[in-house]
Parts: C-alpha cells; sequence; structure tokens
C-alpha cells in the first residue's frame, strides 16, 4: 500500500464512514506521555473537525442544545478552541511480538526513509482501548512524535500511536488468491529430480 | 565501501571448499564452494539492496553461472531477502526447500502477499513468480526440489576424487504435518482482518544440512530448534543421525546460538571433537546473549559472530523528537548492524582457515 492510501484509510472521515469507533482524544492542562489522535497525525487541527466537541476530558462535554444551534448560526463567532498539532518525526511500526505489559515493534522512519530500521518496546498502556483489537503480532501502526499548540500559544510535546485499519480481505480477495496460488501448483506437484 | 574491497583475494583453488557466512545483524547467508567452481548458496540477505551472495561471488572472481544450486532454508524474513533476486542471477541453480512448505496451503499464504496487503511472504511471491516465468523457457529445472530428512540432494565425485555429498537432516514427517496444519490456520478468510501474517513458529520446517566434503563435514543448523520431542527439531535430528555418516568440521550454528536450538547430543554426535563454529547475530532479539556465547565456545575449539549482538549508534535526530522518544519508547536498538562475514577455507587435508570480514570477529 502506498503512504498516500495509507494515509486516506486512517483519515478520521473515512474511519467514521465505515462505521469505526470514533477515537478518543485528550486535552489537559499537564499533557499526557502520549496520546491517541482523532485524525491522522500529519499536521492538523484538532477543532476541525466533528470531534472537537469531546474535547476536554475523557467524557464527551455536555453542549446545551442552544449552543448548538448557535453555532449552526454563527460558526466562526462559537468555534471551540483548536488546537494544532505540528508533525516533527513519524515512524511506520509493525509489532513484533506481545510481552508482559509491553509488546515491541520495528520502526521504519518515514520522515527520513534513509534512517536505520530501528527496533523498540513500547507499554500496553499507550495503545487507545478502540485500537486493542488491532494489537497482534504483525499489526501496523504510526507513531508521530510533535508538538501539540493551543489556542493561546502553549505548546505540548506529544506522540501518538494510531493502529492501520484496513479492510478485512473479501470474498473476492480471497478467491483471487486461491486462484492464483491454483496457477503455481505445478511447483508442488512436479517433484523435481525426485 | 565497494564490494571489492570488503573482501580480500581471490576464489578458492579447485580443490579448495570454502564455507562463507554472511550476517548484517539480522539475515543471514551462506555461499558454499563444492570443489571444481561449483558453488551452493543458503539462504540470502541484503547488503545495499543487494543479495550479499552476489556481491561476494563478483568481488572474488566467480561467475554467478557457476551457482549450481541455492537452498531456501524456511521462511523467516531474515532468512530469505533478496532470494528472488539471487534466483534470477543464477541462471543455473536449481531451488531446494523445506518439504514442509510443499502444500496449497503455503501457495494460498503467499498467493495473498501483493502492494495492499503486505504479509511477511512477498519474498516467497517473488521466487515463485519467478519460478513460475522459468517454467515458460524452460520446464525443466525451474521447479523446486523439496527436501525432508534423510534426503540426500548432491552426490558428485569431485577431480581429486573426493565424494561432495548434501543431505537434508530435516524436516521431519512430524514437522512437516505441523507447519502444514499451522499454514492451513494462517490463510485469510473473508472478513478475516488484513494484517502482516506471523507464523508463530516459522522455524519448525527449517532445512537443516549436512555435507560431506571428502573427509570434511559442514554442518549447516537453519534455524533449527529443539522441543524434547524425538520426532521433530534437533532430537529427531540426533535419533536419526546414523542414517547420515561423517561428522562437521565447521558448524553454522543454528538459530543465532539461541538456547531453544540447543541439544547437547549434537555436539558429540554430529561435531567433530575439535569443530569450529560461526553464527549470525538476531538483534531484534538479542541473540546470541553473553550466556549463549559462553555456552556455545565451551563446546567448540572457536566461536566466530558476523557481527555484534548490539552496539550501532542511532540516527541523530532533533533534540525534542529525542527528548519525547526517551520518554516514550524502551530498549531502542539499531534493527540491523554493520555487514560482517566469517570465511572458512580448507582441503581433505591440513587446517581450517579462518578469515574475518567487516563486522565480524572471533567471539569465544
Amino acid at each position: 500500500m502506498s503512504a498516500t492510501a495509507l494515509a486516506r484509510t486512517t483519515d478520521a472521515t473515512a474511519l467514521a464512514d465505515q462505521g469505526a469507533r470514533r477515537p478518543r482524544v485528550w486535552k489537559t492542562a499537564a499533557p499526557p506521555r502520549m496520546t491517541q489522535p482523532s485524525s491522522h497525525p500529519d499536521t492538523r487541527s484538532a477543532g476541525s473537525d466533528s470531534a472537537a466537541l469531546e474535547v476536554g476530558g475523557d467524557a464527551p462535554v455536555e453542549t446545551p442544545d442552544g449552543v448548538i444551534a448557535l453555532r449552526h448560526v454563527l460558526p466562526r463567532i462559537n468555534a471551540p478552541a483548536t488546537d494544532t498539532f505540528r508533525l516533527l518525526q513519524q515512524f511506520e511500526g509493525t509489532v513484533l511480538e506481545i510481552g508482559q505489559g509491553e509488546f515491541t515493534a520495528r520502526l521504519v522512519d518515514r520522515t527520513d526513509p534513509r534512517n536505520p530500521v530501528e527496533v523498540a518496546d513500547f507499554s500496553l498502556d499507550d495503545v487507545a482501548v478502540g485500537d486493542r483489537e488491532l494489537l497482534a503480532p504483525g499489526a501496523v501502526f504510526y507513531f508521530s512524535v510533535g508538538y501539540r499548540v493551543a489556542t493561546w500559544g502553549q505548546r505540548y510535546r506529544e506522540a501518538t500511536v494510531k493502529f492501520r485499519r484496513l479492510p478485512a480481505w473479501s470474498r473476492r480477495d480471497v478467491e483471487k488468491a486461491r486462484a492464483h496460488a491454483e496457477s503455481w501448483s505445478w511447483l508442488i506437484e512436479d517433484d523435481g529430480s525426485r | 565501501m565497494a564490494a571489492a574491497e570488503r573482501w580480500s583475494g581471490a576464489g578458492p583453488a579447485g580443490d579448495e571448499y570454502e564455507v562463507t557466512l554472511f550476517g548484517p545483524g539480522v539475515g543471514e547467508c551462506v555461499v558454499l564452494h563444492l570443489g571444481d567452481g561449483a558453488w551452493m548458496v543458503v539462504d540470502s540477505c541484503l547488503l545495499e539492496g543487494e543479495p550479499v551472495a552476489l556481491a561476494y561471488l563478483r568481488a572474488i572472481g566467480v561467475s554467478a553461472a557457476q551457482v549450481e544450486g541455492m537452498v531456501v532454508t524456511h521462511w523467516h524474513d531474515d532468512h530469505h531477502r533478496g532470494a528472488a533476486a539471487l534466483l534470477e542471477a543464477c541462471p543455473n541453480a536449481k531451488i531446494h526447500a523445506s518439504a514442509a512448505v510443499r502444500g496449497r496451503e503455503f501457495l494460498q499464504l503467499v498467493a495473498f502477499a501483493n502492494d495492499h496487503a503486505p504479509i511477511d511472504v512477498e519474498e516467497f511471491h517473488r521466487v515463485l513468480t519467478q519460478l513460475h516465468a522459468r517454467s515458460g523457457r524452460r520446464r525443466e529445472g525451474a521447479s523446486v526440489d523439496w527436501l525432508r530428512a534423510g534426503t540426500r540432494f548432491l552426490n558428485r565425485t569431485v577431480a581429486t576424487g573426493a565424494q561432495v555429498e548434501a543431505w537434508a537432516l530435516s524436516p521431519s514427517s512430524a514437522s512437516i504435518t505441523r507447519t502444514l496444519h499451522e499454514l492451513g490456520a494462517l490463510i485469510p478468510v473473508v472478513k478475516a482482518p488484513n494484517r502482516r501474517l506471523v507464523a508463530p513458529t516459522p522455524n519448525e520446517c527449517s532445512l537443516a544440512v549436512l555435507l560431506k566434503l571428502g573427509r570434511r563435514g559442514v554442518l549447516l543448523g537453519a534455524d533449527l530448534e529443539e522441543h524434547g520431542d524425538t520426532s521433530r527439531g534437533w532430537s529427531a535430528v540426533v535419533a536419526n543421525h546414523e542414517n547420515v555418516e561423517g561428522r562437521a568440521d565447521v558448524y553454522k550454528v543454528a538459530h543465532h546460538g539461541s538456547p531453544t536450538a540447543h541439544h547437547e547430543a549434537l555436539f558429540t554426535a554430529l561435531l567433530a571433537p575439535r569443530a569450529v563454529a560461526a553464527a549470525t547475530p538476531f538483534r531484534r532479539s538479542g541473540l546470541p546473549s553473553a550466556a549463549d556465547i559462553t555456552r556455545l565456545g565451551s563446546r567448540v575449539s572457536a566461536l566466530h559472530l558476523t557481527s555484534p549482538t548490539s552496539g550501532k549508534r542511532l540516527a541523530s535526530r532533533d533534540p525534542t523528537v529525542e527528548r519525547i522518544l526517551r520518554g516514550v519508547v524502551r530498549n531502542r536498538r539499531a534493527e540491523l548492524g554493520e555487514m560482517g562475514s566469517v570465511r572458512f577455507r580448507f582441503r581433505e587435508a591440513g587446517e581450517i582457515a579462518v578469515e574475518h570480514f567487516g563486522a565480524a570477529f572471533q567471539a569465544a
């Protein structure tokens, strides 16, 4: 899969279209060590998508109906405070193994592909609850490091882990692979020299 | 560094055997001179994007057309990188593989590998595609020689009168059954998650080889492990070793020196008393550990490693990025180290000459 295609499939809008669970977004005065982003971890605005109303803690903000109505009328005036994320470094990770409280991953540098591949250990606590079902050997994720810049200029160092979601194998994929395998079957039927 | 500068000297004389082991930290390849200018390559890894075997043979003035056989011991990614390119460059090479993957299960699994599904068998996809293309031109020689324990797949007399033979020591029947069963369970089904497939026990199907070079012997342990079961792994090899006479003077250590590949009788039944050994590290798991080196070193006359298990500097990044990384991830290490190689050259009689290139060193 190309990087562009990966970006599309991990975009928050695409996730919403696929009926995926909306990731949680945290925003605290003291930034958490790791956060689970609501959109693709390239430069983005936390307030620019529909998840913005959930900003402010683990639980969604209770918003009076009247405020929502006003936002429809005066979206600019009542727009919620926006944060921006400045990406400094991104890796594509592949989970190699899962151990006690941590997992080991192979990290390919997407910011500078000339850099050598690294291997590192992550805490399982750093995986968003919504992504836990994706955590398995072979799972691919994006590990992004950068700054979150708040509306009034505060800067928070931030790292996010976001697992890739691809469409599940379809009947067409499976049939195509079977047909492809069938074309190679002479390789296992032919006994070579023996 | 140019390939020619990495390795010194010319190719071996016609009556001189050679075993050269390459390893960059994750990955391994063995290049063997079987006498009279005939070569064999076991497994493959890359040097600056090229199969290291090709770079080496070119550096010592040997044509890729002299490679008569390629052995792919198993389907773990550190043993088959560049295998398709190697096969393409070696028009006379017959490919030998473990019979444990000779099944529709494996073909189906490989068929799922494409640009949209980067499962862990892409290299096999390229190898099978190339064999299929070869078959269009010349069916003979394009097929795979599927090997199981007890199969002799090379038998010839060289100019010195010595007999040169290659024997598969594994996989056993039990391992073949288990591997095919496991592969069957890995084949994606409709609605299954699309993710990189990782076999729980890819080493079960490993193809260990004993080469008999006249009165000399070479044991290539692949990633074969020990399971405490006489029907599988090293226990099965040791239990049946009477079927394959001869002891090895040179041992390519199994599974990067891991304790999971240790079988005491391997050292007494399969190796000659003064055998020398060489291993490649597997940096992802920190193999071989210091304890592994001590254990192995006490059982052979010398143990050589192609490169250190750890120690290469990581890329230099923005200080802010480094601070964040230090707070979030632990135990960061470079996957690959510097490529190193250990070369053994010997004749029917006399000493075994050992040379180190690149990062290689004697560990014990």
